[in-house]
């Protein structure tokens, strides 16, 4: 399962993490809850899910790795095994059904995330914790450059400084400069993908979340991706990365952690 | 939802307000379990009951819930104008080292009447309820830096004219008619009303309702813009999730008066808990 055994000390630890989505029951429309984990006498065995008789979906079962500073760790799995569920359960998108997520906070200490307060998520998501999703989702009408420019106003910088910062951003993920004041929702998908990252390695965040960076880029905008990743990790970033991209991937990525189905 | 390592500007604690005389029945008979927040018995409604939360320092915080669900009361009980039955509303101010903070349901009217001029801002979703028709779109703006404690006309007016190119309203209009100008215009103008007095909070009661998406769309983009440069607190009421997502990075939903989940924002859009919230989420356009 490792490639390589790193000797950095841990920035994250997933214990045990598990997570079990609820079937939204609208209108009393009720789904079918899942077949129960059953012995061949019929008693239940123990990993049924602790919700059983609400039902539920896409269980993750007992995740555990750890994730360190200066590291990449890919994260490989097949569509629907959990990969961005894990992510999203440690950015706190999602809350977790069972397990801890131990992250060692400059500002904070060791915390974990899967139960620390709101306020305290808020303050890593501002100064610790970068996110890049796969899908672009900002305010209508904000031009490019402010919404790049964003998570460092958050962080209090002004906003001047904040845009000739996003600039450079862009200027490096090669989007033309005529397009920095559009729109984001008029752009392609690749574009839009470029974005996300700008936004995401623009706060140099401590850790890393990736979630498929270099799809719907074409092979400069990967290779610029790549090297953006190569030099965070150099810079002391510990980065997650879920990919199905690991031909582009696997040749940065210290540890590979395999998402069994189940 | 209470958090003490945080730095908080406001603290609500349990409030409540109830309409009505009230029974030992009516906590027990109301809330989401029963679907009511009326009472069976004495016919007492229970706008609101149990609501706790933390704002943070340049934070904004969201309420949503359908109408009836007590959004606007709660809103109306942290603005002082309507007075709370039950709890505590503590603020505390930033700027000051070593402030104590203070129970604002425990000062008197006078004192109430002075912290809501200085130190808070409302815009309503119908700006005649925000704005005095029968006054200019300046005067409007010179009622509230009166009663802050402003009394230089001069100063005033360059106050009012400031605000106005703040909010994107040219400042040539400063002596108009509020009737001349158009719904997302009104808007802008109660904002800059709130923002007069530099308040510790902005409250934002369903803002946006109302209005067309494009106009939505700029009083939206300059509220966003008002957060990245003022860095002010703000609580948004709404019904529309959408206005949520793009303002607030905490929410509260509430159900027939009372509190059934918090969570950050993209959580509670997410991965909601509440079947209620489920259901909200669920029927998102």
């Amino acid at each position: 399962m490792q490639k390589t055994v790193s000797a950095a000390p841990p920035l994250l630890e997933v214990r045990g993490l598990q997570k079990y989505f609820q079937l939204h029951l609208l209108a009393n429309r009720r789904a079918e809850p899942p077949p129960t984990n059953t012995n061949p006498t019929g008693t239940p065995l123990s990993d049924t899910p602790p919700t059983a008789t609400v039902p539920t979906i896409n269980p993750i079962k007992d995740v555990s790795f750890t994730a360190r500073s200066r590291n990449v760790l890919l994260i490989r799995g097949r569509s629907g095994a959990g990969k961005t569920t894990i992510l999203k359960c440690i950015y706190r998108t999602y809350l977790t059904s069972g397990g801890e997520i131990w992250y060692d906070s400059l500002n904070l200490g060791r915390i974990d995330l899967s139960s620390a307060s709101e306020a305290a998520i808020l303050q890593l998501r501002e100064h610790e914790l970068g996110y890049c999703s796969q899908f672009l989702k900002v305010l209508p009408r904000v031009p490019a450059l402010d919404v790049v420019a964003e998570p460092l106003v958050r962080c209090g910088m002004k906003a001047t400084e904040a845009r000739a910062e996003a600039a450079l951003w862009l200027a490096r993920l090669g989007l033309e400069e005529s397009r920095w004041q559009a729109y984001p929702i008029t752009f392609s998908g690749g574009e839009q993908q470029r974005l996300n990252l700008a936004r995401a390695f623009i706060a140099s965040p401590r850790l890393l979340l990736l979630d498929e960076p270099t799809a719907s880029l074409d092979p400069h905008s990967k290779s610029i991706v790549l090297e953006m990743i190569s030099e965070a990790k150099a810079r002391g970033v510990g980065i997650i990365v879920v990919s199905h991209d690991t031909q582009a991937l696997e040749s940065l990525a210290d540890e590979i952690f395999w998402l069994a189905d189940s | 939802m209470s958090d003490n390592s945080s730095k908080w500007v406001l603290r609500a604690s349990n409030l409540a307000r109830r309409y009505g005389s009230g029974c030992p029945y009516c906590t027990t008979l109301t809330g989401p379990d029963h679907d009511t927040n009326q009472c069976q018995v004495c016919g007492t409604v229970i706008a609101c009951s149990g609501i706790s939360f933390d704002l943070g320092e340049a934070e904004t915080l969201g309420i949503v819930g359908e109408s009836g669900s007590g959004k606007s009361t709660v809103m109306q009980l942290v603005n002082l104008s309507n007075p709370a039955d039950t709890g505590e509303l503590w603020y505390r101010s930033l700027g000051t080292s070593n402030a104590e903070p203070i129970n604002l349901l425990a000062l008197d009217k006078f004192a109430r009447r002075v912290f809501r001029n200085q130190q808070l801002g409302i815009v309503h979703q119908r700006p005649e309820l925000g704005l005095n028709m029968n006054f200019t779109v300046g005067g409007n703006v010179a009622e509230k830096l009166l009663m802050a404690g402003w009394r230089n006309v001069g100063q005033i007016r360059q106050r009012a004219s400031e605000l106005m190119q703040l909010t994107e309203l040219p400042p040539s209009r400063l002596d108009d008619d509020p009737h001349t100008f158009s719904g997302g215009m009104l808007q802008r103008v109660q904002i800059s009303k709130a923002l007069s007095s530099n308040p510790a909070v902005l409250l934002l009661d369903e803002v946006t309702t109302g209005l067309d998406l494009s106009v939505q769309a700029r009083v939206l983009d300059l509220i966003k813009r008002l957060q990245w440069e003022l860095r002010i607190a703000m609580l948004v009421v709404s019904h529309d999730l959408g206005v949520i997502k793009q303002l607030a990075s905490r929410t509260v939903v509430l159900k027939n008066g009372q509190m059934v989940e918090h969570g950050l924002t993209d959580q509670i859009l997410e991965d909601p808990q509440h079947p209620y919230t489920q259901l909200l989420v669920s029927s998102t356009l």
